[in-house]
C-alpha cells in the first residue's frame, strides 16, 4: 500500500503508534480474538474499521465519506482496549492504539457516534479525566455521582455504594488534592509541538 | 531493608483497600521497604488514553518524574492499570524527546523501571519468598487470571509467553495451591465498563467465571483490581447461586496467607464472596 499522508486517520495513527494500518493485510485476526466484536456489540468489526482506513488513504476523492464512517462506527468506543488485536497482528498494527486515535479525532471534529450507549461512555471518560486533571487524584465516589449526573442513571448500582461502603471499599470525602498544574501545562505543550 | 518506590494508585486507595494492605503486609514480611512516590497523580487509566493522548501521557510521565525526584529508580504499580500506564509513558519516553521536555524535565525518565506485582514476586523476591511459607495452601485448585493489562502488549510488559503467561501459576504453586489448566487466564472482564456499559461486564465475567468453575477452581487469583471489583461484586447479578460463586483473592492476599498473616491484616473480611472459608478449609 501506498505510504499515507500526515493528514488522513492512517497518517495520524502512524504517527501517533509507529505503525500504520496500510499494512494490514485482512487477514481477521483482530476481529476474531476482540471480546466485543459480537452481536449486540460492535457496529462494524476492528478489521473493517482499519479496512475503512485503508479506503480513505487509497481514494482520496472519497476519503471524507471512509473517514467519516470510521469515525462515526461505535466501535471505537465500545473497544475495552484489552490489547489482544494489536498483541495478534502479524502485521504489528496497533489496532487498539487506532482505536484511540479514531475516539480522539473524532470528539476533536465532532463526528462520532451518538448512540445512547456511546454518549454513556464518552460522559464516564470525561468525568474521570476531568477529576484526574483536576484533583490529581480520582475519588471513586465522586467518579460516580458525576457520572450518575452527566448520564441521568441515577439507580444503576444504586444497591451497590452502600454495601462497598459497610467493607469500608469506598469513602465518603476524597483525600487532600495533589497540583495538577505541570500536568496540564506540559499536555498543552505537548499537543503544540 | 531495600527500598523500592510504591504508586498505590487510587483504586487502592478506596475499592482496593485490602489489595494495599495485604501488599503492604507482605513487602513487610519479605523485608522490602515500600516507599510511596511524593505528590503522586492518578495515571489517567482506560479514560485519559481514550480522549486525550497528551494528557495521558503526561500524568502518567509527571509520576515518573517524581520518582526520578525523589531517588527511585523501581517503582512497584500494583494496578495492572496503573503499571501498564506507567510502563507506556516511560516507553514513549524512549522515543519522544518532546515528553520530557512538555514537563520540564531532563531525557532518562525511560529508565525508571515500572513493576507490576506479578514481576516483583516472580522475579525479584519468590526465593525469599518460599523460604517463609509457613500455611501453604494445602493443594487450594486456583484459577489464575491476569486479565489483560498484564501481560498485554508485550512491548510494554515484556511478557515472553504472552497467550500462556505463567508468572502466577509458579507464584501460586510455590505457595502451595494447585492452578488449574483453564482457558480464560488473558480475557478481558470489561474493566472500566462497569460504570458506564456493565452488560459488557456481565457477559465477559459469566464467561470467566464458567471457565474457571469447570476447570474445578476453588478460588480465583487476581493482580488487578478492576479484575477483582468486577468478578468479585457481581456474580450474583451475572446469575451464579451464592453457593457456586467462588472467592476472587488478590495475589498478595494469597501470598499473606501462605506467610501466615491473619484475615484481617490482609483484608481478607472485605470481599463480597466469602474468601476466608476457602482459604481455611481443611484439607485431606
Amino acid at each position: 500500500m501506498s505510504h499515507a499522508t500526515v493528514n488522513t486517520l492512517a497518517g495520524k495513527i502512524h504517527a501517533v503508534t509507529g505503525a500504520t494500518p496500510l499494512d494490514c493485510y485482512q487477514c481477521g485476526r483482530c476481529a476474531a480474538g476482540c471480546p466485543q466484536n459480537v452481536p449486540g456489540e460492535m457496529d462494524v468489526s476492528p478489521t473493517r474499521v482499519i479496512r475503512l482506513l485503508q479506503l480513505e488513504s487509497a481514494f482520496p476523492e472519497r476519503a471524507e465519506e471512509y473517514a467519516r464512517r470510521a469515525l462515526t462506527a461505535e466501535t471505537p468506543w465500545l473497544c475495552a482496549g484489552c490489547q489482544t488485536c494489536t498483541t495478534r497482528c502479524p502485521q504489528g498494527v496497533d489496532i487498539a492504539g487506532a482505536m484511540d486515535v479514531l475516539r480522539q479525532e473524532g470528539l476533536k471534529r465532532g463526528v462520532t457516534a451518538t448512540t445512547r450507549r456511546v454518549r454513556d461512555i464518552q460522559a464516564l471518560h470525561r468525568t474521570f479525566l476531568n477529576g484526574a486533571l483536576k484533583h490529581g487524584r480520582i475519588h471513586e465516589l465522586s467518579l460516580v455521582l458525576g457520572y450518575k449526573l452527566r448520564t441521568g442513571h441515577f439507580f444503576q448500582d444504586a444497591a451497590l455504594g452502600p454495601a462497598m461502603m459497610s467493607k469500608g471499599k469506598l469513602s465518603l470525602l476524597p483525600e487532600k488534592g495533589v497540583d495538577t498544574h505541570r500536568v496540564k501545562k506540559a499536555a498543552a505543550r505537548l499537543k503544540a509541538s | 531493608m531495600s527500598a523500592l518506590g510504591y504508586y498505590p494508585g487510587c483504586s487502592l486507595k478506596s475499592s482496593a483497600a485490602e489489595y494495599d494492605r495485604s501488599l503492604r503486609a507482605v513487602a513487610g514480611q519479605l523485608g522490602v521497604e515500600l516507599r510511596e512516590i511524593p505528590d503522586w497523580v492518578c495515571c489517567g487509566a482506560t479514560s485519559a488514553h481514550a480522549i486525550d493522548h497528551e494528557a495521558a501521557l503526561c500524568l502518567a510521565a509527571d509520576t515518573l518524574a517524581k520518582a526520578r525526584r525523589a531517588g527511585l529508580t523501581e517503582v512497584l504499580a500494583p494496578c495492572a492499570m496503573c503499571y501498564q500506564r506507567l510502563a507506556t509513558a516511560a516507553h514513549e519516553a524512549k522515543t519522544n524527546p518532546a515528553l520530557a521536555q512538555a514537563l520540564e524535565e531532563a531525557p532518562g525518565l525511560e529508565k525508571i523501571k515500572t513493576l507490576s506485582v506479578l514481576g516483583w514476586l516472580d522475579n525479584g523476591v519468590s526465593e525469599t519468598l518460599k523460604a517463609k511459607v509457613t500455611r501453604p495452601l494445602a493443594g487450594l485448585k486456583v484459577a489464575c487470571y491476569y486479565g489483560c493489562l498484564l501481560v498485554r502488549p508485550p512491548k510494554i510488559t515484556g511478557v515472553a509467553q504472552v497467550e500462556n503467561p505463567q508468572q502466577m501459576e509458579r507464584l501460586v504453586t510455590l505457595l502451595g495451591g494447585q492452578p488449574v489448566s483453564w482457558s480464560m487466564a488473558t480475557e478481558c472482564c470489561g474493566a472500566s465498563f462497569a460504570l458506564s456499559r456493565k452488560s459488557t461486564v456481565l457477559r465477559l465475567g459469566r464467561r470467566i467465571y464458567d471457565a474457571a468453575k469447570s476447570a474445578g477452581a476453588e478460588v480465583f487469583c487476581v493482580a488487578c483490581p478492576m479484575c477483582h471489583s468486577n468478578l468479585d461484586l457481581r456474580q450474583s447479578e451475572m446469575g451464579v447461586a451464592p453457593a457456586d460463586q467462588l472467592p476472587v483473592i488478590y495475589l498478595t492476599q494469597l501470598a499473606g496467607w501462605a506467610l501466615g498473616l491473619d484475615a484481617a491484616a490482609l483484608g481478607l473480611d472485605k470481599h463480597f464472596v466469602p474468601a476466608v472459608r476457602a482459604l481455611a478449609k481443611e484439607k485431606h
